[in-house]
This record gives C-alpha cells, structure tokens and sequence, in this order.
C-alpha cells in the first residue's frame, strides 16, 4: 500500500500533522493500562508540552466557565445594542465608537460591529461550541474507525474487503467539498427532528459530518495493526482456549491498539477545531446568532470589517491559533511518548 | 436641503467623530453623529457631458444570468439589455424616480380600444436587425411567442403574457403550435395588435418589459440565444465569454432617427465578469481605472466602506439616488391572527436598528409605508409607526395587556445575506421585550420565496419588492403583495402575509378588472392599501438607496430606480481616455 | 507494470463510478430545490413543474444518473422537448444557474486554481525541503529548534486566519500589494510573469505557510533517518562533508516521502482550494464549488466533485506507481 498519511484537504483542513510514519510501522509498544503514566512521564520532562498541556486545560476551562465568567463581566453573548451612542451613525455605521471598540473594564474585549454584542462573551461561548464540536466529532471519529478498523483486521475475507472498500472511497472524496455541500443537507433533515432546536442544529450536525468523515483513515491504521496482532501468540492462545471473538476483541485487540487510538485522538482534535472554523467561516457550519471562533471569524469577514476594526479579527484568531496550536504541541508529546521510534528525530 | 450643504454637514460630522475616536474615552449619552436629515437627493456624476467615444469598463461580481430578453427577470440584463435590444415601449430612467414610460420601437404609447381589451401599436419605418434586415411585427409576437415556453426559459417575464388572453398557448415549441398564438395579431409589418382578457390602464408599461423585444425566428437558438441575441438597439455583442468578458461595438444598423431615449456616446462597453465584490469596491474607490463602472446591488459597496464616500475626492464620483425597492417585515397572519397583536409586535421594532444593518442612513430611508408619493395614485398612508424608526414598547405592551399571543415565534431569512440575519437579531431582541422568543431559522437563499408562499413560511419574514418596469404605479406594489389570488378566493400567490380580508380582499379583485384611468384606480388601491394596513400585516421598513462610485472619466452617470445601479443608457466617457481599451489589469492606487 | 497499472486503473474507474453514484444520490436531498430556485419570487407551483421540466428533474432519478454518466462518455442533448440544447463531450451536464455547458465552467476555473497550486506547491517545496534539511543538518542547535518551532506555529494557523491577515497587512494597511484581480491566469499572459506572480503571491504564501511546515517536519525526520543509515556513515567515512553528502547520498533516500507527499498534495490542490479561493476570491475550482454549492447549482456541484475525486484518485495511482518503479516489491502488494 502506499505510504499513506491521513487525508488532508487542499487548504489543510484536515489533520496536517503527520503521525502515520510513526504509528504504521511496528507493533504496539504500550500496554493499555500504563499508556497515559507513560505520556504524562514525558510530557513533564518537556517544558514545550507541559506548557501546551497547562493552554489546554486552562482553554477547556474557560469554556467550561464562560457562562460564570461572562456574568462576572455583566455582559452575555446575545444582547445587541445598536444605540448611536454606542455603535457609529453616520461615519461607519455600525462600527464601534473607538471606546467600545477595544478592551475595557465594561467590555472585556470590545465590541462587534453592526449589532454591538460583547465580544468577550461570543468569545467564551465561542469556545464551548468549537470545542464540543471538535471533541464529540473525534469521539464519533475514533469510535468508528476503531470499531471498524479492527473488525476489518480481525476478520479479515468478506467482512475485510467490504470496510477497506468503503474505507477506500471515503479516503478518495475530495472531503472540504463534500462536506460543505453536505452540511446544509443534513441541517435541512435535521431541522424537523429534536436536533432541529435551534443552536442545538449546527453543533449536532457538524459533529456528525466531522465525525463521519474522519474515521477512514484512522481505521485503516488499526486495522494494519490488528493484522498484525491477530497472528500473534497470545490472541493465538486466547482462540485456543475458546475465548469468543467478542471477548478477544475487547480484552486482547483493543488494548493493544489503544496507543494508536489515543495519538490519533489528541491529533484529530485540532484538525477538528480548524473544520469547524474553516465550515463556519464559509457560512455552513455553526451560525449566527450562536457563537463559535469560526462563526466569528465569519463575522469579521463580512463587509470587510476586518479591515476597519483588526481587534475583531484578532480576537477569534487569537483564540483558534493558540487552542490548536496548543493541542498540536500535546499531540506531538502524546505520539512522541507513546512512539519512542518517532520520537528519534 | 441641496447637495452641497448636505456634503458639508457629513464632512462636519466626520471630523467630530474624529475626534472622539482619538480620545478612546466613553462618549457622553447622545453624542453620537447623526445623519443629515434628508441626503436622498439623487445626484448625478458627469450630468450633461455628450462627448463621444472612449469606452466603459463595467466590472460584476457575477455573469449576467442571461442575455436572452426572453428568458430574463434581471434588473442587471434589463440594464445592459437597454443597449442592445429594444421593445415596443421603454422604461426611461429618471435619477430618483419611478422611470418613465416612452414610446420605443413603437411611434407611441399604444391606442386602446373602448372596451380596454385591445391595445395597438405601430412600428416606426427604418427599424433592422444587426444583420440589416427589417424589424417586422411578426419578430415582435415572436419575441412574445417564446416567453410562453416557461418549460424552456425559467425565468421568462410572466407580466405581459398574464394580461393577454389565450392562457392555453405553450409556446412556439411545442409541437403543432407553431403560429397559434391568439393573444396577439399582426395585421401587417408594421401593426402589433394585443387582445387582453381584462381592461388594464398599465399595458404601456407592460409592454416594456423584454417580452416585446423582437427576435428573429431563424435566428432563435433557444437557451444558446443567450451568448448572441441579435441586436436591435445602439451596440451588439462582438465577444462574449462566460464568466470571464464581454464586448460590445457599435451596431452600425441602429438608427439614432429612431431612438431619442439612447444617447449611446461611448464607442464601446466591455464587462469583466467575475470580479470579486469586495475588489470592485475597492477599485472604485481607489479610482485605479478611471472608465470603471459597476452595476452589482450597492454599488459593490461594503459595509466598512461607507466612510470613504465623504471623501471629496470620492463623494464627487459617487453617484445616488433612491431606488424603487421597498423592503419589509411580513407578519404570517394565518399563525399571528389577532391584528392588535401584530400592531403591538410592529410597535416594539426598532426600526433604527435594522437601517443600520442596510449601512445607515446612507443606504436605506426609513419608510411608513410599502408605497409612495411618487407613484401615480399615492394618497395619504397612516400608521402608528414611530417615523424616526423608534420602538414604541409601553405602548406596544399597552396593547399586548390581556391579549393571548404567542410566546414563541420564527423568523426565517435568506441564509446568503447577513444583513437579514442581523435584522433578526435585533428583533429577537426587540421581541425579548415583551417576553416573546423569536428563533432565527436560515433558508436557503435559492429557495427563500417558494418557502415564504408554501408551507414553510414562518412567524416573520422580510422581503421587498422593486415594483418592476412600472414602479410608477402603486397597483404594482400593492396586488401582487397583499392582494388575493387568481380566482379571488384567498391570498394571492406572492402575498407573503397570507393577507386575505373578506371585505378589502374582495374589493382589491373587483379593481383589477376596473376600466379607467391609471391615476384614478391607483387612487382606490392606495385607499385600500391603507385600510389593509390598520391591520398590520406587515411592518413598512427601508427604501433603498443606491450610491456607486464610478471612475473619474465617467460622465452622465445616474442610479437608476429601477436597475439599482448605473444607469447603462446615460453613461459617457470624458474626452482624453483611451477609447476601446479593454478591461485594464486593476491595481490598487 | 502494465498489470499493475492496469488493475489500479480499473480499481479507479470503479471507485470513480461509486463515488459519482453517491454524490448523485447525496445532492437529491440537497436543502434547495433547483427548480424553486430558478423560478424567483413569483414562482407559483405551476412555474416550479415547468422548471422542473426545463431543468430534466422531472425524470425518474435513475434515469437522471444513467443520462448523466452517459454524458460523461458521449455527448447528449438536455432541455424541455422541442427545445433541447447540445451537450457537447464531455458532458457534465449543463448548469441550472445558466444553462452554460459545465465542462466550459471547469475549464474556465481551472486555469485559476492550477495559478494558485503551482507557485504554492514550488513555494513550500522549497521552503520545505530546504528548511527540514537545515534542521537535520543542526540538530538539536538553535537554528534547528527555530525551524521546528515555526513549523509547529506554521500547521496551527489556519488558511482563514493567514489569509485574511495578510490581506489586512499587505494589501489595505500597507498598500504594497494589489487585490487578486480575474484577469490574469497565466505568465505567460499580457500582465507577464511580474503581474502573475504578483497578483497570485498573497494565495501562495497563505498556503505555503500551512503546507511547508509539514514539508519540513517530513523532511527533517526523513534526513535524520538516511543519515543514520549505512550507506551514509560510509560516505562519511570516507571524507565526505556533510553538504556533499547531503546532495549526493541523502537528497533521494531522505527525499522519497516528501515526493510522496508532493503527489498527493498536487492531487488534492487541483480539486481546488476552497479556502484560499474563497478568501483572495480567485474564481478557480474551488470558489466555483462553493458558489454552485449556495445556489443549489447541482451539476456543478457534482462535476467539481467527480473532478476533485478524480485528481486525488490519479494522484494516488501515479504516486503508487512511482513507488512501484522505486520498490519493485509494492507490485504484488
């Protein structure tokens, strides 16, 4: 097979990071038990990951909080407030009057323009949207590729041929276009079930369309693996003594692909924050009035906003470069710590 | 108020604002900059200038849906199509105001028969084609003929054909219908003669819309018509490459004798198609080629652009005026029944808000109603709108007390454009204040008004109407927006409110058949335009204005009310610019 | 070879065949109705079924999908009886927005999107490559962490992010260079290499920012990997400097995987760059897709994607058979 690597778009919107010369080759080197011992050894010892882990944390804590935090400032994410004393009149309309355009002790971060909602708070509710869209969409990712993957690879014949097939085509659709000619469909047949609610619509049916299309190339990964594991002498054992394949599966298959699956978990999870971002940023993911980094990003686009005010582009940018750069750096620890024949360069 | 005070006051304005920005403290409540009361003038670039020659380099975001004047309900192709093709009648732009009626490829406005029901017009001598062969009445009902053929051309203008009789006809295409049309008769070469169902006091208007554009039917090569319709007007197609540029020359067989409404100076027109909007915008502003033109919607402007155009260098080349579309918010009255309710929910708007979102004051004037006083037949409208665009909540709670409404609503916009989604963002806002809770839900733009007319309508909606050809008459605002249908039995197909009053409704279909002058029957539409509207079913917000900016060499540059943009039959092009250069490789200033 | 090539193509053409298959399917579902939107705001429902007509959508859907594919191989005449229209090889249809041939939109946008690949790919090639070496040739010094830094920060900055700084830095703030401008889609065109280069510059960079960093972490590890190797210390052994050696020995054990990647990226970039199109509005392949994509255009939409697909698919094919001619042993693979 060629030496593949995880698909990319064009722009980059899926994974950039590179894991796969690292985790095809080899057999598991970890147990399941002691894999996150192992990565936190490492990471201590390296002040870059220990950094990024701390920018990690403290982002998920933010959007955690941002409903607490957002009250302490006094200001929520929603109220507009167009008043001439606010936004300009005449000049630019709709751009902030310059004491509401940067931050302040009323607005942390300032104002947007056209509707003068606080951008501090669009920013922490921003950042609960983007984030659970990144995380349930690899949730769902890792689930089905794992699932899949291994079935393929320990069943190997029909059962084989048939999800490396689809793997195969998954792996061949251009996913940028796909998805952004997708996202409005499954939005229109979501809009009459449960899901349908309102800012519940965009964040589901991203998290399904993420999700669904970041599976195949993971799944191929275990599945290499599992192949490899099948044949050896303790899964050999394991049949012998009559152990279902249910059993096998779960007791011997999948703890021993449990690494692969965690460094690629930590790695989908930034490449997951730039789809939301690059699909809100088109204007078919997350909508206004629900904030998301993306959807703000979006905003600052409009009208060329961005040109007459920075501050509103700095601020959705400022946010989404430091979260994914911050999860690339775990990344990297978490593959290096877990891949000691990666981690050679 | 003339032009130059008004220019003044914003430049005023735009120094005080300065200075604020530079202090970076808290300005004190009210002393935000307000608009100049009246800037909707319309104001004219180059007015006047007849030199001849050069060219006009019109840059657009997009291709021209079409060319074919058959298979066309684009204010951007009815503009361009002013240069090469001409109909039995025309709408004359005029700078802020509806456009005129004038006779065209026809010696006047038609003569109508006693009855109304027939209508006959007669060709000038000298008319050809730009192959030089003659303009006959034959080409002209062949030109009507294929508008019929709605399974070939999607987008054929529907105005004309629904007021002749013989609905039956399916176009010239179908089989074994060639030369059956009834509605229209030519007697001879030069008489088209009209046979309508019902009286209509606007059929001269009717008959300017592209239908009535002669097309030659050897030359008729269906939906490929639209990469080289054959020229009847000043200038003919001589390139034309989808989405990319277009050129158009002399067409040397037109006859200036014969048209008095087409000034035609520049020697030729090139359009680059597919320039990006926010680029257009800048181009212009940058004046970084002086023939450039743009007919995209708002001028191609951008909302951070608004406060270059007090810029004397550029307010000089800005040409604006009023344009004839209204826009609105529909209360769904099948789901919002009570009209007190509807009353109280129009009161708790914030006008002022939502003419933000269309750029200020520049952009959009705050209107009371979806009909004006320079329409034919405009009488008095009343309502109990704030004029200068602010909530009346006490009063609009004042109301609401004891009522049962609904606590939650939908507002569905057009998921392509921000503006629309902003505005429901202000009125969730708004809405928040008398405890209702306004969900916004995106459609798709594509589809946005079929969803309005079927089932997917919902609470509120915006939408806006440009009144057509014939904006002139408030009959053509007001019958296809709250009148009822076809049969009169319930609310007509594009009345989005779903407005239909036993009473007014039945009185608006008796009028349609109604013989008389266009004056008088526009007179009883408004009187029952303005009962309708005690009832609110919907809420009056912004007329738009169209401000474009043109490059230094342009002349006779107007905003047409109609076309929303430049007016392409007025422009001129400055002696001293190169003539028939194409399109100049932009770079910024 | 021949075998090998020929089972990879049939193995494509199939996968081709599928995804055209699904995506038909797909895009039946699409939000907007094609024909609703051809018809504006007068559109009563007697005017959709005339669309409908006018757009072929009132045939069965299968029928659609084997007229369509049919087109692929041949061309076909499309429109209401009475009144069809050519559809000339290949057909993909024609577009609902209007009615131009959809093959003569792609060639159209093609030219753009090839601009924006070409002077991005040679850009972060060479960033790439000659960065990822210097940083093997340093390891662990300085100016090999500087470079692993910056290629960490380059894959965290998203295509929306770097595009519409430079936008904001180069273009309004500081002047120095022009906005993308449709006219030019070739050096070799009036504007000339110099007008070219400059007008597709700002897309290249927004690119090359994202894309070199991988090229440099790929390369690094790489180098680092043939240097260790044998063939390499005997080189060294015998005297050679690290720099020759770099470029007699390294340059094609250690560069294999980046060659790779270069395939595969051409692939993709050609389907077009959604992003950067979108942002720099360069009309290419990509800006065409999403436009048909808002207004339910539906056989561009398709045609992009079948072309998109059908880039990425040859990419792999070509990419596998270079392998093949380096590694004779991923033939029976």
């Amino acid at each position: 097979m060629l030496p593949a690597r995880p698909p990319s778009d064009a722009d980059g919107v899926a994974e950039p990071n590179s894991p796969s010369a690292a985790v095809t080759s080899g057999p598991p080197v970890v147990a399941a038990r002691s894999l996150l011992g192992t990565a936190w050894l490492r990471i201590r010892r390296s002040r870059i990951a220990l950094a990024a882990l701390v920018v990690v944390v403290l982002m998920i804590l933010f959007a955690v909080l941002a409903p607490l935090l957002t009250a302490i400032e006094g200001q929520d994410a929603y109220t507009t407030s167009t008043s001439p004393d606010v936004l300009d009149d005449y000049g630019t309309p709709g751009l902030p009057l310059s004491y509401y355009r940067y931050p302040s002790g009323e607005h942390w971060l300032g104002l947007e323009p056209g509707l003068g909602r606080d951008t501090f708070a669009r920013m922490a509710h921003g950042a609960r949207v983007s984030l659970v869209i990144a995380l349930l969409a690899t949730v769902v990712s890792v689930v089905l590729g794992t699932v899949l993957g291994a079935a393929a690879g320990y069943f190997g014949g029909k059962v084989d041929m048939v999800i490396s097939r689809v793997m195969d085509l998954f792996l061949a659709f251009p996913h940028l276009l796909l998805v952004l000619s997708l996202t409005p469909i499954l939005q229109s047949r979501l809009g009459d079930t449960a899901l349908g609610d309102g800012s519940l619509l965009p964040i589901a049916s991203l998290v399904i369309i993420l999700g669904f299309f970041g599976w195949a190339y993971l799944a191929r990964v275990v599945r290499g693996q599992v192949l490899s594991i099948r044949e050896q002498e303790f899964v050999e054992a394991a049949r012998a003594y009559g152990a279902s394949h249910a059993s096998i599966i779960l007791k011997q298959i999948v703890p021993n692909v449990m690494g692969v699956v965690l460094v690629y978990a930590t790695m989908m999870i930034p490449t997951n924050i730039t789809a939301e971002a690059a699909l809100s940023f088109l204007g078919v993911g997350v909508k206004d009035p629900t904030p998301s980094w993306g959807q703000m990003l979006n905003a600052a686009q409009q009208g060329n906003w961005y040109l007459t005010d920075p501050w509103f582009l700095a601020v959705p940018a400022g946010a989404l470069v430091i979260t994914v750069l911050a999860f690339n750096l775990l990344g990297d620890a978490v593959r290096d710590a877990l891949d000691p024949k990666a981690s050679r360069g | 108020m003339n032009r130059r005070t008004v220019a003044a006051l914003a430049l005023t304005v735009t120094a005080g604002m300065a200075l604020t920005a530079c202090g970076g403290t808290k300005p004190a409540p009210g002393s935000g900059s307000r608009a100049p009361a009246d800037a909707f003038d319309p104001v004219k670039v180059g007015d006047g200038d007849t030199t001849k020659g050069g060219n006009v380099n019109v840059l657009m975001s997009t291709d021209f849906q079409t060319l074919d004047p058959g298979n066309s309900n684009y204010v951007q192709t009815a503009n361009v199509g002013q240069l090469y093709y001409r109909t039995l009648t025309m709408a004359k732009e005029e700078a802020g105001k509806p456009p005129k009626v004038v006779p065209d490829l026809a010696t006047d406005l038609g003569k109508v028969s006693k009855d109304g029901l027939t209508w006959t017009y007669t060709l000038k001598k000298g008319l050809k084609f730009e192959d030089g062969r003659p303009i006959t009445a034959k080409d002209v009902k062949y030109g009507v003929e294929r508008t019929y053929a709605r399974d070939v051309y999607t987008q054929a203008p529907q105005e004309l054909n629904a007021a002749l009789s013989d609905d039956g006809y399916k176009g010239p295409y179908a089989k074994g219908a060639a030369g059956d049309f009834k509605g229209i008769e030519t007697p001879d070469d030069h008489t088209v003669v009209f046979k309508l169902k019902q009286p209509f006091a606007e059929f001269p208007a009717l008959v300017s819309r592209s239908n009535t554009a002669p097309v030659p039917r050897a030359k008729d090569t269906k939906l490929d018509y639209t990469n080289h319709p054959v020229s009847t007007g000043p200038y003919k197609i001589e390139s034309y490459q989808r989405g990319r540029a277009m050129k158009l020359v002399r067409n040397k067989h037109w006859d200036p004798a014969t048209d008095p409404n087409r000034s035609a100076l520049p020697e030729t027109f090139t359009f680059s198609l597919s320039t990006a909007q926010s680029t257009i915008s800048q181009q212009l502003l940058a004046d970084s080629d002086p023939t450039a033109i743009t007919l995209d919607s708002a001028g191609g402007l951008q909302a951070s652009d608004a406060a270059k155009l007090d810029q004397p260098s550029i307010a000089r080349r800005t040409a604006s005026g009023i344009i004839g579309c209204t826009d609105v918010l529909d209360f769904n009255t099948e789901t919002i029944k009570d009209p007190v309710v509807r009353k109280a929910l129009a009161l708790a708007i914030d006008r002022k808000a939502i003419q933000l979102q269309y750029g200020g004051a520049r952009f959009g004037k705050l209107t009371q109603s979806y009909i004006n006083p320079q329409q034919r037949g405009y009488v008095q409208q009343h309502t109990a709108l704030d004029p200068t665009g602010q909530p009346k909540l006490d009063e609009a709670k004042k109301l609401l007390k004891g009522r049962s409404y609904p606590k939650k609503l939908v507002y569905g916009y057009a998921d392509a454009t921000p503006r629309y989604k902003n505005m429901g963002t202000s009125l969730q806002e708004n809405l928040r204040q008398l405890g209702i809770d306004l969900e916004l839900r995106p459609i798709p733009a594509a589809n946005y008004f079929t969803t309005l007319a079927g089932k997917g309508m919902p609470d509120l909606a915006r939408s806006g109407w440009c009144g057509g050809a014939d904006s002139g008459s408030v009959r053509t605002t007001i019958d296809p927006n709250l009148g009822p249908s076809v049969d009169g039995k319930t609310f007509g197909f594009s009345n989005i409110p779903r407005y239909h009053d036993p009473e007014i409704s039945k009185a608006m279909y008796a009028l349609r058949g109604e013989n008389g002058t266009s004056e008088e029957l526009g007179r009883k539409w408004s009187k029952l335009f303005d009962r309708a509207m005690q009832d609110y079913p919907l809420v009056p917000l912004i007329r738009n204005v169209t401000r474009s900016v043109v490059g230094s060499d342009i002349r006779g540059a107007q905003v047409g009310y109609f076309f929303g943009g430049i007016d392409l039959s007025t422009v001129a092009v400055a002696s001293g610019s190169g003539s028939g250069s194409s399109g100049s490789v932009a770079r910024k200033g | 070879m021949i075998a090998f090539l020929t089972r990879r193509l049939g193995a494509t053409l199939a996968l081709l065949i599928v995804i055209s298959f699904v995506t038909f399917t797909l895009f039946q579902f699409g939000p907007a109705d094609p024909a609703a939107a051809a018809c504006g705001q007068e559109c009563t429902p007697e005017r959709v079924a005339e669309a409908r007509v006018a757009l072929g959508m009132d045939k069965p859907f299968l029928t659609q999908y084997v007229n369509y594919m049919s087109g692929l191989f041949h061309g076909r005449t499309i429109g209401a009886p009475g009144a069809e229209s050519l559809c000339q090889w290949p057909c993909l249809g024609k577009s609902f927005q209007t009615n131009e041939d959809v093959a003569a939109v792609l060639e159209r946008a093609l030219p753009y999107t090839v601009s924006v690949a070409v002077g991005a790919i040679v850009l972060w090639t060479v960033a790439g490559v000659t960065l990822g070496t210097l940083a093997a040739l340093r390891k662990n010094k300085l100016t090999d962490k500087l470079i692993v830094g910056a290629a960490s920060i380059g894959v965290s900055l998203p295509i929306p992010v770097t595009g519409l700084l430079l936008l904001l830095v180069f273009v309004s703030t500081f002047d120095v260079l022009p906005f993308t401008t449709n006219a030019i889609t070739s050096p070799f065109g009036p504007a000339g290499f110099d007008g070219w280069f400059l007008n597709y510059l700002l897309p290249w960079v927004a690119l090359a920012v994202l894309f070199s960093a991988q090229y440099i972490r790929v390369t690094r590890s790489s180098m680092l990997e043939t240097f260790g190797e044998d063939f390499m210390r005997t080189a060294r052994a015998k005297g050679l400097s690290k720099g020759a050696m770099v470029v007699r020995h390294g340059a094609r054990a250690g560069l294999t995987p980046v060659v790779t990647m270069l395939g595969l990226d051409i692939g993709l970039l050609l389907g077009g760059a959604v992003l950067t199109e979108q942002i720099f509005s360069v009309p290419g392949i990509g800006f065409t897709a999403v436009r048909a994509a808002q207004a339910g255009d539906l056989p561009v939409t398709m045609a992009i994607t079948l072309l998109a697909a059908f880039f990425i698919i040859i990419a792999n094919v070509v990419v596998d058979a270079v392998y093949a001619v380096i590694d004779p042993r991923v033939r029976t693979a």
